[in-house]
């Protein structure tokens, strides 16, 4: 197989490799950056009730 | 004590299933019906032999025969809260484990004692006679293994809300290996030829195989059937 | 990344810390430089393959790598579910979870670059050869954990039965391992014989370093999986004490 063939083939398997980790990784990133978001909600819901407890 | 407790258990479960003949009319159906269907799926261009796929087919017809009697084995159960009473005797688990995994290995292997001469008919007449005893032994070991992963299984599977879906999904990825093994011995055993030394090491990977389950089910069976 | 609930809440919620984020951000960072170092030793210090494999050997690097970290993976939900079985801890059942999507993630990635570079290498894209096989059947059983879960609504019998699956499932791993080595199909390339390693020395230290960065990629992953359920468990703190 000519080099430049394989060298694309070479260059999607990485390319795959990279598009997975990355979508991975943001698709996390994003679920923690919600989940922060709704801890740090309650959280204050719940010191603003604690006075009138 | 616990011998003759295993002993009443699969009694039992013969006795329920000779009385109503369900599961094994099922199974025997079943097979022979998938056998036809092989016959016209598998019509080879030029009428050539088709000895080289028989082990696959034969063990591909004895799996899903056997998936059908695990799901009405643990079913029955389960719809009259029979496992529940069950529990509630002294009973060692493992012993419970026994008993439904023989009375599994015997409904598969009534159905496999008239199966396998129509099969051998069909699609391997060229089978030689003096292989038998080294066929039986295999398919001993490899319904041991079947039974003993999908009795298992079953019992897992049987107390989820998918139940008869479920058993499938977990229980083929586990059965392949013991399926290759046995295809391909079946397969060389009932060809004309074939190297039957291949056969020995396929038998010794199919007992180990049945070694670890059997382990592993005396293991965790306790935690499997819900204490 | 993620905060103690403590600060949060004014002390009334469980303190309840989570896996360190600065840790967790220098592991990935970390695995990062070695994938990048294995990736420049293998590109541009390892000679090019002098089998008919070729240039497309050099898929090499991540492939195998990621094939390890898989098994590695499941290896850690079947510890982590005796674990569970024997202490019965909701934490053991989360890194079970946790370890399993994990496994089945680069498991994915196996198959994927595995096909590339069959085709690649022989023309084809599918061939029922050891490693695309046995991890194709290794995926089809963990997904089976999945439908498992889904299907048992009892929070406690749902981690009960998903441990021992994975614990039998496990059976599989070594079989997917040694597929390799002793199936003789003679179309993979057994990369650590008996012998020793059959390979250039700088095609060795490529393997190692991307070896050691999937790793340390998988921990970091899992670390991250691990942080969010400690979030939810936190959420459903919070909101219980909203409730109640």
């Amino acid at each position: 197989m000519p080099l430049a063939e394989a060298a694309r083939y070479v260059a999607a398997a990485y390319g795959a490799v990279l598009l997975v980790f990355v979508a991975y990784l943001a698709v996390t990133g994003r679920r923690i950056g919600r989940l922060r978001r709704d801890v740090r909600a309650l959280g204050e819901e719940l010191s603003r009730r604690e006075p009138e407890a | 004590m616990g011998a003759r407790q295993y002993r009443a258990m699969v009694r039992k479960d013969l006795l329920t299933e000779l009385r109503t003949r369900e599961t094994v009319v099922a199974m025997f159906l079943f097979v022979v019906l998938a056998m036809v269907v092989f016959h016209y799926a598998f019509t080879v261009a030029g009428g050539g032999p088709l000895s080289f796929y028989t082990g696959g087919m034969v063990w591909v017809v004895f799996v899903f025969g056997a998936l059908l009697g695990l799901n009405r084995s643990f079913a029955h159960e389960k719809d009259e809260n029979v496992l529940d009473g069950l529990l509630l005797c002294p009973v060692d688990r493992v012993t419970i484990f026994l008993a439904k995994m023989t009375g599994n290995l015997i409904f598969l292997g009534i159905i496999q004692v008239v199966a396998l001469p129509v099969f051998a008919l069909f699609f391997a007449p060229q089978a030689s006679v003096a292989r038998l005893p080294a066929l039986l032994g295999l398919i001993l070991l490899a319904d041991l293994g079947i039974a003993t992963l999908g009795t298992l299984l079953a019992t897992i599977a049987m107390q989820t809300r998918a139940r008869d879906l479920l058993l499938p999904i977990v229980f083929l990825p586990l059965a392949i290996p013991l399926v290759i093994a046995a295809a391909s011995a079946t397969s060389t055993l009932l060809s004309a030829g074939g190297d039957v030394s291949a056969v020995l090491g396929r038998l010794a990977f199919v007992l180990v195989y049945d070694g670890i389950f059997l382990v592993l089910a005396y293991g965790t069976y306790d935690v499997a059937i819900g204490e | 990344m993620v905060e103690s609930a403590a600060t949060v809440a004014g002390g009334r919620v469980s303190d309840r810390t989570a896996l360190a984020p600065a840790t967790t951000t220098a592991i990935l960072a970390l695995a990062g430089v070695l994938l990048a170092a294995a990736l420049a030793v293998g590109f541009w210090v390892a000679p090019t393959d002098a089998s008919t494999l070729g240039f497309s050997q050099k898929i090499f690097y991540f492939h195998a790598p990621i094939a390890e970290t898989a098994l590695l993976a499941y290896g850690v939900a079947f510890v982590a579910a005796v674990l569970y079985l024997r202490r019965g801890d909701a934490r053991y059942d989360r890194l079970g979870v946790a370890a399993v999507r994990l496994g089945l993630l680069f498991s994915l990635l196996v198959m994927v670059t595995g096909v590339i570079w069959g085709r690649a290498a022989w023309g084809v894209w599918w061939a029922w050869e050891p490693r695309l096989t046995t991890f194709l059947i290794a995926c089809l059983l963990y997904s089976g954990y999945f439908v498992l879960r889904g299907a048992v609504e009892d929070e406690s019998r749902r981690a009960t039965y998903a441990a021992l699956f994975a614990v039998i499932a496990f059976v599989d791993v070594p079989i997917t391992f040694f597929a390799t080595r002793f199936l003789p199909e003679g179309l993979h390339p057994v990369v650590l014989g008996p012998s020793g390693s059959g390979m250039d020395a700088r095609d060795l230290l490529a393997f190692l370093a991307g070896l050691a960065g999937m790793t340390l990629l998988f921990v970091g992953l899992l670390r991250l999986e691990l942080g969010i359920e400690a979030l939810r468990e936190e959420l459903r703190e919070l909101k219980y004490r909203l409730e109640g």
